[in-house]
């Protein structure tokens, strides 16, 4: 064999051996597993609650598990998987949330949409960007009129 | 598809292309495929029907696997790669993307197969010559470089020019003939460009003499595949189309119905011609 191809065998081996390396794969059991959301005695935590609130209805609220280094979106994401709850959203760093739980934005008029606040505030960024503290009160709200509901003052 | 109007035999494929590319659904997908692979085996034979199963089935397995890496919506986790959701929606919307794109692909083939440039002249020129002569010139391009590559390639290994058999010699001597090839296209396409000039080519509208008419089978036909392509386009349209996300939901039955239908009658109509070409031999 010649010189040319054995180099051009090992790339491939070493591009394929990388890829395999960084790819991590669990079944949800193993996932769950590793990431709980059922609270223990001295890890942190998070309150969250999805609310509708052009129906007035709840539609999860419970204290969770919250990691290190986890965004509202990140533990919104993982609790509503585990829940069974339907979430839908676009983006990478910038997540925008469509739908949760079948609700969709813009379903009861142009400005109705999902929202969130973090101890009753409405944060600035994003909230795939924004990192909780333990004891924090996340609360993911659908709105059905923004700038009176959502934005005050 | 020999016994009807070229017009006929480009609103069926057209039909089933529109199905395939507008109608978001798996059995619809599925269907059109088959039917697809069906129509190539009858018309170019089974050696070329296997050939475009081995491009295409990769290429449906890819889009499935690669699309949950991609898209994290849907409800049914099937693992978490990297921490993120790798879902039975997403991998079902993946295959349909898959086999709906590698349907349109086999049913360009099938268009080839049942309408010649000659006949795309006939049924474009008129309209436009300048669309009608794109037309041809794009539908006969490929066959003719295809024809080129096997003639430089023999060539090339008639008169022991190939490199060794290793990996870099393979793709050196791919690489060479790929490149005579080209060139070759380039050269032809001006000259074919100056010598349509000097002939005018373009300039004026054509003047067709041709026996062709639309006979009752033609309208029969068209008729059958209007009203089809409509039932579609109203299932379609009333929500019958598989909804992927948040829970995949399949299509309703009219609208599977309606596609298999349009999907079929090619295949039908190649089927009988076949047929006929077969086991009616003239006897004596």
């Amino acid at each position: 064999m010649k010189l040319k191809d054995t180099a051009l065998i090992a790339c491939a081996a070493a591009v394929l051996g990388i890829t395999a390396l960084n790819v991590d794969i669990k079944t949800p059991a193993q996932y769950y597993a590793l990431h709980p959301t059922e609270v223990t005695e001295d890890g942190a935590f998070i309150t969250l609650k999805v609310e509708n609130s052009a129906e007035d209805d709840v539609i999860l609220e419970g204290r969770y598990a919250l990691a290190s280094g986890e965004s509202v979106f990140d533990v919104a994401n993982r609790v509503l998987n585990y829940e069974g709850v339907p979430f839908e959203y676009k983006g990478g760093r910038n997540v925008y949330v469509q739908s949760i739980d079948g609700i969709d934005e813009f379903e009861y008029g142009a400005q109705s949409g999902w929202l969130y606040t973090v101890n009753g505030e409405m944060p600035e960024v994003s909230c795939a960007q924004y990192e909780p503290v333990s004891g924090d009160e996340i609360v993911f709200l659908y709105v059905d009129e923004f700038y009176s509901k959502g934005v005050q003052g | 598809m020999r016994t009807l109007h070229p017009f006929s035999r480009l609103a069926s494929v057209v039909g089933v292309l529109m199905v395939l590319m507008f109608c978001r659904s798996l059995a619809a997908a599925g269907v059109g495929m088959v039917c697809g692979l069906a129509c190539i085996a009858m018309q170019n034979g089974m050696r070329s029907c296997l050939k475009a199963l081995g491009l295409t089935l990769p290429l449906c397995v890819l889009s499935a696997l690669v699309n949950p890496l991609v898209s994290h919506r849907g409800m049914t986790v099937l693992l978490f790669v990297n921490d993120r959701a790798y879902t039975l929606e997403a991998l079902l919307f993946g295959l349909e993307l898959g086999l709906s794109l590698s349907g349109a692909a086999l049913w360009f083939m099938v268009m080839r197969a049942v309408l010649d440039e000659r006949e795309m002249l006939y049924l474009f020129g008129r309209l436009s010559p300048k669309l009608a002569l794109t037309v041809s010139m794009t539908l006969g391009f490929i066959p003719r470089l295809l024809a080129k590559h096997r003639r430089i390639l023999s060539a090339q290994h008639g008169s022991g020019l190939m490199r060794d058999n290793s990996i870099s010699g393979r793709m050196e001597s791919a690489s060479a003939v790929y490149l005579a090839c080209t060139s070759w296209a380039a050269e032809n396409a001006a000259a074919a460009a100056q010598s349509m000039n000097a002939r005018c080519y373009g300039m004026e509208r054509l003047t067709y003499s041709d026996r062709r008419k639309l006979r009752k089978g033609d309208v029969v036909f068209l008729c059958l595949y209007f009203i089809l392509v409509t039932a579609i386009v109203y299932f379609a349209l009333t929500g019958g189309t598989d909804g992927y996300y948040p829970v995949y939901e399949m299509s309703g039955t009219g609208l599977t119905v309606s596609c298999t239908a349009c999907c079929l009658m090619p295949v039908i109509f190649i089927g009988k011609e076949r047929a006929a070409w077969l086991y009616c031999t003239a006897k004596g």
